[in-house]
């Protein structure tokens, strides 16, 4: 253990100068610049010593968290079709018709869908973990040619989600093939002390007939993505 | 870099670091606040970035025991016995009346996130009802959800993911495919996210609950695991 020196002097004690530099020099020259573990003993900051962490939610069409800690933050950014267990969880909000709407065949933002949906968020130096859900329905159509039989259209189709942190691809899904399914991918990478944003962006590719080939022209064969919820949620971890 | 205030005379005082103190020397008045300055000034003073030595603190030095950064609690299924439902309302999974939940019961000590993840694999589903022409879309459709219960009395559902008996999609409006369609069986499923909760509350209950869209269908789930960290700083 260190040594302090504890001299208190009393007014009009005789002391010689030297005395009075040596009783303070060795307490100071710690104080200025060499405080280290032994001054502060391993375990003795706990719960009750930090600062408490601040967190605020907000919600535009997507609900955001911040949180603040001081051993670590979390961020999210969610979107849920219906009211969380309520009658209408069982249909989407958004759908991208894949026949009329704009889209590429590399990769699009679902914040062209939903507006807002994207994570912004401030990041320490650290490691920055978490992971996006989207729940998606890319479903196979059936359609008649010339009678009554119908068949099934597009088992070939794919959908495919990667999350981008600064327009870097750090996790996907590859390729996923008709069907309804809420997708978890985690990730986890290092980041700097830095302003970053996270965004969920698809590809797929799909091939609607032409209508005129079929039976009954009127009926269009719709191939569409809904979307019924979908978060983004970060973990930041730092020194 | 902060100086404690006090008033410097002659000779030379301290360069570095927060304290100030005069450096006698023969023939200097030892004057009683002279001498008790630098002891008072610490006594009232913050330890900063000046004060300490480089790389010095590591992880240990924070203490996790009793009031933690993180509490983690963890409930799993490993497959004996499967749980089927045909319920249209949201159900907790249980196995042979083992319920698929955690009970932390903890009381927050600041505002919290609690995070909720879960995952699990379906069985082979009894698939009665199939409806293509799109205006039943729940037909086609199994749901899993968190129910948290926190305050003893309060319940909210947080989050759900969909899944799809079949490949076809909902809006799909051409009656029934000529060869009757299969389920999708065996299927992974997964849920995380987060949820912020006040200082002061209770977390009691965390539970992973399933329904189905139309009670002529059942849900088989054969195994799930359920984690939940609450994090308090």
């Amino acid at each position: 253990m260190k040594k302090f020196t504890e001299q208190i002097n009393e007014q009009f004690g005789q002391v010689k100068p030297e005395s009075l530099n040596d009783n303070t020099n060795v307490w100071l020259n710690n104080w200025n610049g060499h405080l280290d573990s032994q001054n502060l003993p391993v375990n003795s900051i706990d719960n009750t010593k930090l600062i408490e962490p601040t967190s605020s939610k907000t919600t535009i069409t997507s609900t955001f968290l911040d949180w603040k800690g001081q051993t670590q933050n979390y961020a999210q950014v969610r979107f849920y079709s219906g009211d969380e267990g309520g009658i209408n969880d069982w249909l989407s909000s958004y759908q991208i018709f894949l026949k009329t709407d704009n889209w590429t065949t590399g990769w699009n933002r679902l914040s062209e869908t939903i507006g807002d949906f994207y994570l912004i968020t401030e990041a320490q130096e650290g490691m920055i973990s978490g992971q996006f859900n989207i729940n998606w329905w890319l479903g196979l159509n059936t359609f008649k040619d010339t009678g009554a039989a119908s068949a099934a259209w597009g088992d070939d189709w794919w959908i495919r989600w990667g999350l981008f942190l600064n327009d870097n691809l750090i996790a996907d899904t590859g390729n996923l093939y008709p069907r309804e399914e809420n997708t978890c991918v985690p990730f986890k990478v290092p980041v700097g002390t830095q302003k970053i944003r996270l965004d969920l962006r698809w590809k797929t590719i799909t091939n609607n007939p032409d209508p005129t080939i079929m039976f009954d022209p009127t009926i269009d064969v719709s191939g569409y993505i809904q979307i019924l919820g979908a978060n983004i949620w970060a973990n930041n971890t730092f020194k | 870099m902060r100086t404690s205030g006090l008033i410097t005379l002659s000779s030379k005082e301290t360069s570095m670091g927060k304290i100030t103190k005069k450096m006698f020397v023969a023939g200097d008045t030892a004057d009683a606040t002279f001498l008790n300055d630098p002891y008072d000034s610490l006594a009232g003073d913050f330890v900063e970035g000046d004060n300490t030595s480089k790389k010095w603190a590591n992880r240990d030095f924070i203490n996790e025991a009793g009031g933690r950064l993180n509490n983690l609690y963890h409930d799993y299924n490993n497959g004996a016995v499967a749980f089927t439902t045909s319920s249209t309302t949201l159900t907790t999974i249980s196995n042979g009346g083992d319920l698929r939940e955690v009970n932390p019961n903890y009381t927050c000590q600041n505002d919290v996130v609690v995070r909720l993840c879960a995952n699990g694999l379906t069985g082979i589903p009894r698939v009665e009802v199939k409806d293509f022409t799109g205006g039943n879309p729940q037909y086609n459709q199994y749901q899993i959800a968190f129910k948290i219960t926190y305050n003893g009395a309060s319940t909210k559902i947080i989050s759900y993911g969909n899944y799809s008996w079949f490949a076809y999609a909902a809006a799909c409006d051409f009656g029934a495919p000529a060869a009757s369609p299969k389920s999708i069986n065996y299927r992974n499923f997964g849920l995380s996210i987060l949820e912020p909760f006040p200082a002061g509350t209770i977390i009691n209950k965390v539970e992973l609950q399933a329904k189905v869209g139309d009670a002529a269908n059942e849900l088989t789930i054969l195994r799930n695991n359920l984690f939940v960290v609450i994090a308090e700083n």
